[in-house]
């Protein structure tokens, strides 16, 4: 049985595919449409849309590259994030075809609206986003739109969003778009918590924390972003570095079979 | 930050070189306004590039040929940009044995014929070369003219992706690049990176955004017979090789003009004057690249090849950002000298040419006064600078194929090269 996933990120900042490094850095890719359509072809299990510049403009969700997206035809579940305040927006989105959506902005704001969308489009198909960084031992959660930390608990997080949010991605924002430097120390938050699951992200591209972060069993997926840019089956080559066997194994297309 | 007043409102351009948020490739800005491209740029001057050549080398000497019985590497060359450079590196410094590819382009100039057969001789290479049939080409450029003014579509997609083929054929896993181009003008990645080739960024910025398979639709005479040449290798046949493409310019300080004037004086490369430029280093082989196919980048992105080079010279403070506008505005608007001989050889009249152009201007950079008058509002007009006779900086540039003023203003498909 598939227990854990590789996920792809895609960040989407002035309707172009950007790296992102460490929330304040940026460097350009390309258009969205093709990047994801190479993730496909490359047969990712999920792919992540983060559009990150929706909330900070006060924007909604960015229905023109929702749009585009639905104009190519992939096989790989999609999750979209960025500027998502209501649940009529968590509809339109799911109703694109897109299967699951995430919330960051929303999580400081609106607890009330983010229950109405669970009971509507399913507590599985709600991903709570949390860029969390260290300071002084102390677990501290990011407001992106006020640049601002607030220290938090993360079983008191856990228990508030328990039946709402099926899964939590755990950026650890300072560390993002470097290579393999994710704090490993970021794990003692939530090692213990045993009625959530998360999806950590940023600066993981390093086998060997892979490896050790894939046994943790609250841990159901890891997300690469930069990375896959740099280098033809990225992903694939990721993927053969990890020994943890129950996952998608790689793939690599073949038309001609 | 500097933003133009009129049409060009919602473009920002960057405070150090010429480039706008425009760019094809993708740009960003920081918070002084400065472009990616010369954030990454920067890296040029602080990297340690003795280091990064030891990589390099620990990274190649892994391919080299145990039994002797095959070529180390695959180099896709040119008469023209880097390919003196990167030979010269591979096989002089690197000491690989490199089979050089070549996609023949049809467009070919004596000089391009020229300096392709001086470069297998002079480094006694071997080389393949890819030349599709003329029919399919023709057709090929047909479509893409008139869907995406392009008529480049066939190389670009041709010169990479032969490498890629003879490298999965012949079971030559790697192939080496000299400069990135999205690195070098957009700063899309760092030299840190190591960034390698990879179908994702040919099918977005190389092909915009067009493969093969696109251009077969119901509606249009191309069929697979003409394309099927043009199809990238599947993911399954590039892994079981271990296809690997990467470039020089991550691992050395990439310096265009350096590098070529370093080649004329070593190796015999023939430079040339052109038209809309002041370079007579890059493109040298080619009737149209430096005429046609850049008077359509104009008309597509509202700035020229011209405009690349001279945000290059500027990134390496060999001309200011004045001295570059003025270059800009001197060659930029320079009228083409080859459509005709385009036209011959497509079979279609200069009229319908310049119909077909005509569609592919973007309205935000081109106005339409009244028929066939068209007055320009690209990026260059985001600056009241005008050019300056007084700064002669075309100089600086050779110009050494006086051995081939009386060339004959045709297209040379094969050539006998020189002894």
């Amino acid at each position: 049985m598939i227990t854990k996933r590789l996920i792809a990120t895609v960040i989407i900042k002035n309707q172009q595919v950007v790296q992102s490094f460490g929330y304040r850095k940026y460097l350009p890719i390309g258009k969205p449409e093709i990047v994801v359509e190479n993730l496909d072809r490359w047969g990712v299990d999920e792919i992540i849309i983060l559009n990150i510049d929706s909330s900070i403009n006060n924007r909604g969700p960015n229905y023109k590259l929702i749009e585009s997206l639905k104009k190519i035809n992939i096989k790989t579940p999609l999750i979209y994030g960025g500027g998502i305040k209501s649940l009529k927006d968590g509809i339109e989105i799911v109703k694109s075809g897109f299967e699951r959506i995430v919330l960051d902005s929303l999580l400081h704001q609106d607890v009330e609206e983010i229950e109405k969308m669970s009971k509507i489009l399913g507590q599985q198909a709600i991903i709570g986003c949390l860029p969390l960084s260290i300071n002084k031992n102390k677990i501290m959660w990011l407001d992106y739109k006020s640049l601002s930390s607030l220290q938090v608990s993360m079983k008191e997080i856990s228990n508030k969003f328990k039946n709402i949010i099926s899964e939590f991605i755990l950026i650890d924002w300072k560390n993002e778009g470097s290579i393999g430097n994710f704090d490993m120390k970021l794990t003692y938050a939530f090692k213990n918590i045993k009625n959530s699951q998360f999806i950590l992200f940023g600066g993981l591209n390093n086998p060997t924390k892979l490896n050790k972060l894939f046994k943790m069993e609250n841990i159901s997926a890891i997300a690469i972003g930069n990375s896959l840019n740099y280098r033809e089956h990225e992903y694939q080559s990721i993927k053969n570095k990890i020994s943890f066997s129950h996952m998608r194994p790689k793939y690599y297309n073949d038309n001609k079979q | 930050m500097i933003t133009n007043n009129e049409n060009l409102m919602k473009t920002q351009f960057c405070s150090k070189c010429l480039y706008g948020s425009d760019h094809p490739l993708g740009i960003v800005f920081d918070n002084n306004g400065t472009c990616s491209g010369c954030l990454i740029h920067e890296e040029k001057n602080n990297l340690d590039w003795n280091y990064r050549w030891d990589l390099l080398k620990k990274l190649t000497i892994r391919y080299k040929s145990k039994r002797g019985d095959n070529y180390d590497c695959l180099i896709p060359v040119t008469g023209s940009q880097d390919s003196y450079y990167i030979v010269h590196i591979v096989k002089n410094k690197l000491g690989m044995n490199p089979l050089l590819v070549n996609y023949n382009k049809y467009f070919n100039t004596s000089v391009g014929i020229y300096n392709l057969a001086n470069l297998r001789i002079k480094f006694n290479c071997d080389i393949l070369i890819q030349n599709v049939n003329p029919f399919s080409v023709k057709k090929i450029i047909n479509t893409t003219l008139r869907k995406y003014g392009s008529i480049y579509w066939p190389i670009l997609a041709g010169h990479t992706v032969f490498p890629v083929q003879v490298a999965v054929k012949h079971k030559i896993p790697l192939i080496i690049w000299g400069a990135h181009q999205g690195l070098e003008q957009v700063g899309m990645f760092s030299h840190l990176h190591n960034v390698e080739m990879s179908r994702r960024y040919r099918k977005d910025h190389d092909l915009m955004g067009v493969e093969a398979e696109d251009l077969l639709s119901n509606f249009d005479t191309l069929n697979e017979g003409d394309l099927w040449q043009y199809r990238y290798p599947e993911d399954n046949d590039i892994n079981s090789i271990g296809v690997k493409g990467i470039y020089l310019g991550n691992f050395l300080r990439w310096d265009p003009k350096a590098q070529h004037e370093e080649m004329i004086t070593r190796f015999g490369y023939k430079t040339r004057n052109l038209n809309r430029t002041f370079d007579t280093y890059d493109y040298v082989d080619c009737f149209n690249y430096m005429d046609l196919h850049d008077l359509l980048k104009l008309y597509k992105n509202g700035y020229s090849k011209v405009t690349d080079h001279a945000s290059r010279e500027i990134r390496f403070g060999r001309i200011t950002r004045d001295q570059g506008i003025s270059l800009v505005k001197k060659y930029e608007l320079k009228s083409i000298k080859f459509s005709e001989l385009f036209c011959k050889w497509l079979g279609v009249s200069r009229n319908s040419l310049n119909f077909v152009m005509d569609q592919h201007r973007n309205s935000k950079y081109w106005h339409n006064e009244n028929f066939e008058n068209w007055v320009f509002k690209g990026w260059s007009t985001f600056s009241k600078k005008k050019y300056s006779k007084k700064e002669n900086l075309t100089k600086s540039f050779i110009e050494n194929s006086k051995l081939l003023k009386n060339e004959r203003e045709s297209y040379i498909t094969f050539g006998k090269g020189y002894p």
